[in-house]
């Protein structure tokens, strides 16, 4: 007769057996966690040096209440620079560990004056994932710091931060959509709440693309009912999805699309999360697919010479728009155009990952170890 | 895989935060607070099917030195902010809703509003107001909520 597995076991095979990759696969993540945030969107927290003491205005608990107004345009411009050149450091493994710690605080300073204005926006968890991933090991493989050791260590791969970073945008999705539940699970059809986003939308916000004109003009009570019912769902089935490992990852192909449905019906693509969502691609998979030569220029490339050869570039193309109006940070997304242009941009990085995960998930169907 | 003593430490952080999570949302929800969303936003507002849909915003008038009343469009004032923060500055009465507001602050705002107007300002009114939101609607009056004056003479003490 065989017994079940004591609960704290079970605990911990879920804990460490979620998704586990390997240290190569950890390596390539990192290369592109950190890739993905410099060239997409790095915030600044320079432009809010000019507003005057009485619009600052911290969250509560943040530290930016030592200060009593913003900071110097130099203040500021010194964790600006400290956040990229700590993205940069990441992005070559240098140091990883203490590197991993660096991103995450300085990400948190440039928000927490970004956000001293009263509004707070939704990527705590991009900031958070470096720290979390800090001790995974992902910077013991294509990294400077391997790169620089003459003796390979033979570190393991610690998985539980991936399990933690599912825990957390799974708790995410429930906050978004516990409060929403509250209010529009009401069976009322005379009411919706899907359809005040799209008319602020259209009518306030000036979104006026893809498909949201066309959904402004649909009066049935039915189909915005249906709309309501199916976010709350899709945002409160992370939690219960999590017990379930694969399943839970083939969820994040529904979540890009219902992303890239979000993009056309209400002009707004949240593509910061895809630095999340491909933390589940297969990179182990990737990682034992690379040719010979793939890893050369990658060996080549983790070098102190390519290290400064990328800040050099990144730092000539991006720091050019500094401070500039309009301009709220670095990386590619300020300098596309606002409107349909930046919108397709997100919503074409949305089905990317999409795609990205569903090959994940059904090319090597094999690849992974994950209990489900 | 992780050590024995590891494993017990990793276990004990998961639940000691699984516990400060939820513990902390659900305290938000007891007295109503405001969570801040962590990947989306959590808007539970709802618009009647029946009614006519309607939008809370904010209305600037500025009275010159010389009496006359002249519209401000608060989007060219806070031209600088991004767009989804600027009803959030505007809420906050640009923070000059203080007893003694800081007469930089004052100064700030009146050099602003001057710029738009191009006369002397002596006072800012804000009202926030609900409108219909389709253009369509417009013939139905809008609804004031609120009214408040900033001086911007003398540095907000006159």
């Amino acid at each position: 007769m065989t017994s079940r597995p004591a609960l704290s076991q079970r605990l911990d095979r879920w804990i460490h057996g979620f998704y586990p990759l390997s240290l190569e696969g950890l390596g390539l993540y990192r290369i592109f966690f950190a890739g993905y945030v410099l060239l997409r969107f790095v915030p600044s927290a320079v432009w809010v040096s000019k507003f005057p003491k009485s619009m600052y205005a911290p969250a509560p608990a943040s530290f930016a209440l030592a200060f009593d107004s913003f900071p110097s345009v130099w203040f500021l411009g010194a964790l600006d620079l400290f956040l990229v050149f700590s993205l940069i450091a990441l992005l070559f493994g240098y140091r990883t560990r203490m590197t991993s710690c660096f991103v995450t605080i300085a990400f948190l300073a440039v928000n927490n004056f970004r956000y001293a204005l009263g509004k707070i926006d939704h990527d705590i968890l991009v900031v958070l994932l470096p720290l979390c991933m800090a001790a995974s090991g992902w910077g013991e493989r294509y990294s400077l710091d391997a790169h620089q050791r003459e003796v390979p260590v033979a570190r393991a791969a610690r998985s539980w931060p991936i399990t933690a970073m599912a825990a957390l945008l799974s708790f995410g999705y429930f906050t978004a959509g516990f409060p929403k539940a509250l209010s529009w699970l009401d069976f009322d059809f005379d009411t919706s709440g899907t359809r005040g986003w799209v008319l602020r939308g259209f009518f306030v916000n000036d979104r006026e693309h893809l498909l949201l004109p066309e959904m402004v003009k649909l009066e049935s009570p039915l189909f915005w009912e249906v709309l309501d019912y199916a976010g709350i769902v899709f945002e409160l089935a992370f939690i219960p999805l999590l017990a379930r490992p694969r399943w839970w990852r083939r969820y994040l192909v529904i979540a890009c699309l219902f992303h890239v449905a979000n993009g056309c019906m209400l002009n707004i693509a949240f593509a910061g999360l895809v630095a999340v969502y491909a933390l589940f691609f297969d990179w182990d998979g990737l990682a034992r697919g690379l040719s010979s030569r793939v890893v050369a220029v990658l060996r080549c490339m983790f070098t102190p010479l390519g290290t400064a050869a990328f800040a050099t570039f990144y730092l000539a193309v991006f720091l050019i728009n500094w401070g500039a109006p309009g301009r709220f940070g670095f990386g590619v997304l300020p300098l596309i155009p606002s409107g349909l242009p930046r919108l397709l941009f997100d919503i074409g990085l949305q089905l990317a990952t999409a795609l990205g995960l569903t090959l994940s998930i059904w090319r090597w169907p094999g690849s992974h170890r994950t209990s489900s | 895989m992780v050590g024995p003593r590891e494993g017990r430490w990793v276990r004990a952080g998961f639940l000691a935060g699984a516990l400060f999570l939820v513990g902390q949302f659900a305290l938000t929800l007891t007295f109503r607070e405001h969570y801040p969303a962590m990947v989306l936003p959590a808007g539970r507002s709802k618009v009647h099917h029946g009614r006519v849909p309607t939008i809370t915003r904010y209305e600037l008038t500025a009275e010159t030195q010389a009496g006359d009343a002249r519209t401000v469009d608060p989007h060219e004032i806070l031209a600088d902010v991004p767009s989804h923060v600027r009803s959030w500055v505007l809420a906050r009465r640009f923070g000059l809703d203080r007893p003694q507001p800081d007469p930089v602050s004052i100064r700030w705002l009146r050099s602003r509003v001057e710029s738009r107007v191009g006369t002397p300002v002596r006072m800012l009114r804000v009202e926030q107001v609900r409108r219909p939101i389709r253009p369509q609607d417009s013939e139905l009056e809008a609804e004031v909520l609120k009214t408040w004056s900033i001086p911007l003479a003398g540095d907000g003490h006159d």
